[in-house]
């Protein structure tokens, strides 16, 4: 049996594709996410710095759900739980109030320490300090704009992902590092 | 190391608190019957919900459940929540969520915890221990100079200590996720009686509470049941074992190189699953064609949804208040969670007895054909430890090989496990005691028999 195909039927078949891979980049846009972060990073240090990054980086116009959406791509599922209940409704009243727009830059990752998570059969953690440059300070906060941040960085089966940062009682067995 | 002694230290608080602590006191307090935990309590220790009414959960933004992140910036561990119970008497139990519990025992004064302290069957420093008891290292501790984990949370309880400088990173969000997870663990019972300041209980008072028991022992009526009250749920554990080499063994004696026989003992231990449900309260302003409605007063951040008269969602406006064709009421869903404890092998013990048909084969039949023959060591018993490692739907998985046991004495052995499980968060540890298969040990024997 031979089976032909015309240009005009290859044609529709390569835009049916086209349409769909752009229908789902398009889905993962409007869910801030992308293809890079939904899979994890390969680095504590970019986990680190992606998750400053995102979570400092408001714009009002987006809403709570695609910050949460945007800081969960590149989250550990517990920390996406946190994020999405507890901390996003209540900082986006004042978000919204003071029309925020933040852009951020998180850089000079050093990395403090590694631990195991026992209670998740042993997964690795990570312990970075980056260095954190706000465009304008958050409503919420003391006004500055630079300010080191301890970031917890989780690895899970696709690669390493963001969880919180550290409070300051807990930098106390933290010291040194290496870049 | 470190995962070994976190595992150890786990285990340890685990059994210290639940084995030894909270049940033995939930048994001391049943037994005392009468006590106010008594009515509550079963005589196993173990907690009768039947006996509780369900209040419903209570919750409140606090200023004492803040963290800082960087920048200055206080975000909430979320709001304080609590579950609340009445009991027959009156007097009303609080099971706190565990973030809910934790930040209290962190901020004892801010909580007002420490002004209007309610009764508890353990300290909060040992409700800590086990909260916390994964999430630490016991070198940690002693490099504090503290042996018993219990001395230093009450350090930490006290501002002595600051548990974040010693707590694996994981907890904390650990924690909070736990609360929105599980609930309302049964780590903590905060039992407040009748009589105490409205104030002085998590969400106030509810209704019924203060009210005395009426004459002849009928208990208060109690408020309406919201939602079912919670349940706990598991099946048997399960073990098995065999002699597994060699296939046909023989007495010692007769054997020069003492091989002696292999046994193999696995205990399957099957998860508890507890049961609770979360009463979600919907505010709803509603058009009503009726005209015998109270309005919908403000503000309009009240509702969670506001129905027109098509059953449309639109906003709240002004125009809704004292109006006839509004109504305002409030519509709650019983959302149930199901949550999966597993419970790890506390320890296990094998007893391997001869059976007595074969005591009475070398004592009466052997004898005859052996004069002297008697009963060597017919008796074996192993005891071990757990915990067992955690398989596929949270079932712990444990087993041992025995190998070379020296049996001396012919015939056919039975065997019995009994052990103990850790018992869970919301569950006590849990005794079993099964028969496994049986096996023999051969004795050659020599027949002389006539040449044709």
């Amino acid at each position: 049996m031979e089976i032909y195909f015309s240009r005009r039927r290859v044609l529709i078949v390569m835009l049916a594709i086209l349409a769909l891979v752009g229908a789902t980049l398009v889905i993962l846009k409007i869910s801030g996410q992308s293809l890079a972060q939904a899979v994890g990073f390969d680095s504590g240090r970019g986990a680190a710095l992606a998750g400053a990054e995102t979570f400092y980086s408001v714009d009002y116009h987006d809403g709570q759900d695609v910050w949460a959406a945007r800081l969960c791509a590149l989250s550990t599922e517990p920390a996406c739980d946190f994020y999405q209940n507890t901390v996003a409704p209540f900082l986006w009243p004042d978000f919204e109030a003071s029309q925020s727009l933040v852009t951020t830059e998180a850089s000079g990752a050093v990395m403090l320490a590694e631990e195991v998570a026992s209670t998740r059969g042993d997964t690795p953690m990570q312990v970075w300090q980056v260095a954190v440059n706000l465009s304008s300070p958050w409503p919420q906060g003391d006004g500055k704009t630079s300010f080191p941040a301890y970031v917890l960085v989780v690895r899970e089966e696709n690669g390493w992902k963001f969880e919180r940062f550290l409070l300051e009682d807990e930098l106390a067995k933290y010291i040194g590092g290496k870049q | 190391m470190k995962t070994i002694t976190r595992i150890l230290l786990g285990l340890i608080c685990v059994a210290i608190i639940f084995a030894i602590l909270v049940n033995p006191v939930l048994k001391a307090f049943a037994d005392e019957g009468d006590d106010a935990w008594g009515e509550f309590l079963n005589p196993d220790g173990s907690i009768n919900w039947a006996n509780l009414t369900y209040l419903g959960e209570a919750s409140e933004p606090v200023d004492w459940m803040m963290i800082e992140i960087p920048g200055g910036i206080q975000v909430p561990l979320g709001e304080a929540r609590y579950s609340r119970y009445i009991t027959p008497s009156g007097n009303v139990l609080v099971l706190p969520s565990p973030v809910t519990m934790l930040m209290t025992f962190l901020h004892p004064e801010d909580s007002g915890f420490a002004a209007n302290t309610p009764e508890m069957l353990i300290s909060g420093a040992q409700v800590l221990s086990a909260l916390a008891a994964n999430y630490i290292d016991v070198e940690d501790l002693q490099a504090l100079g503290y042996v018993d984990p219990a001395d230093f949370f009450q350090a930490v309880i006290e501002g002595r200590e600051n548990i974040w400088s010693v707590v694996s990173p994981s907890f904390l969000i650990e924690i909070v996720r736990m609360s929105f997870d599980a609930g309302f663990l049964v780590t903590g019972l905060w039992l407040y009686l009748s009589g105490v300041n409205c104030d002085a209980i998590p969400g106030g008072c509810p209704p019924g509470f203060g009210l005395t028991p009426t004459p002849g022992g009928t208990p208060t009526p109690p408020p309406p049941v919201i939602c079912p009250a919670p349940s706990i749920a598991f099946e048997n554990v399960y073990a098995s074992g065999e002699k597994v080499a060699p296939p046909k063994p023989v007495v010692i004696g007769q054997d020069p190189e003492k091989r002696g026989a292999d046994v193999e003992l696995r205990v399957t231990i099957p998860p508890v699953i507890f049961t609770w449900y979360e009463a979600r309260t919907t505010n709803i302003c509603e058009y009503t064609s009726d005209g015998n409605g109270d309005g919908c007063p403000g503000p309009g951040s009240e509702y969670d949804q506001v129905i027109d008269m098509n059953g449309n969602e639109t906003d709240w406006s002004y125009f809704m208040e004292n109006n006839l064709n509004w109504e305002a009421s409030i519509e709650t869903e019983c959302i149930q969670h199901v949550e999966i404890f597993p419970d790890y092998l506390n320890y296990a013990s094998l007893k391997i007895n001869l059976s007595s048909e074969s005591r009475n084969w070398i004592l009466i039949d052997l004898a005859q054909a052996y004069p002297g023959a008697e009963l060597k060591r017919p008796d074996w018993e192993f005891s071990f430890q757990g915990p067992g490692s955690m398989g596929g739907s949270s079932i712990v998985f444990w087993s041992q090989l025995i190998p070379n046991i020296q049996f001396a004495d012919p015939g056919v052995y039975q065997m019995q496990v009994r052990g103990l499980t850790t018992g869970t968060l919301v569950s006590a540890p849990r005794p079993f005691a099964l028969s496994l298969n049986e096996f023999t040990v051969d004795l050659l024997r020599v027949t002389l028999i006539e040449a044709p």
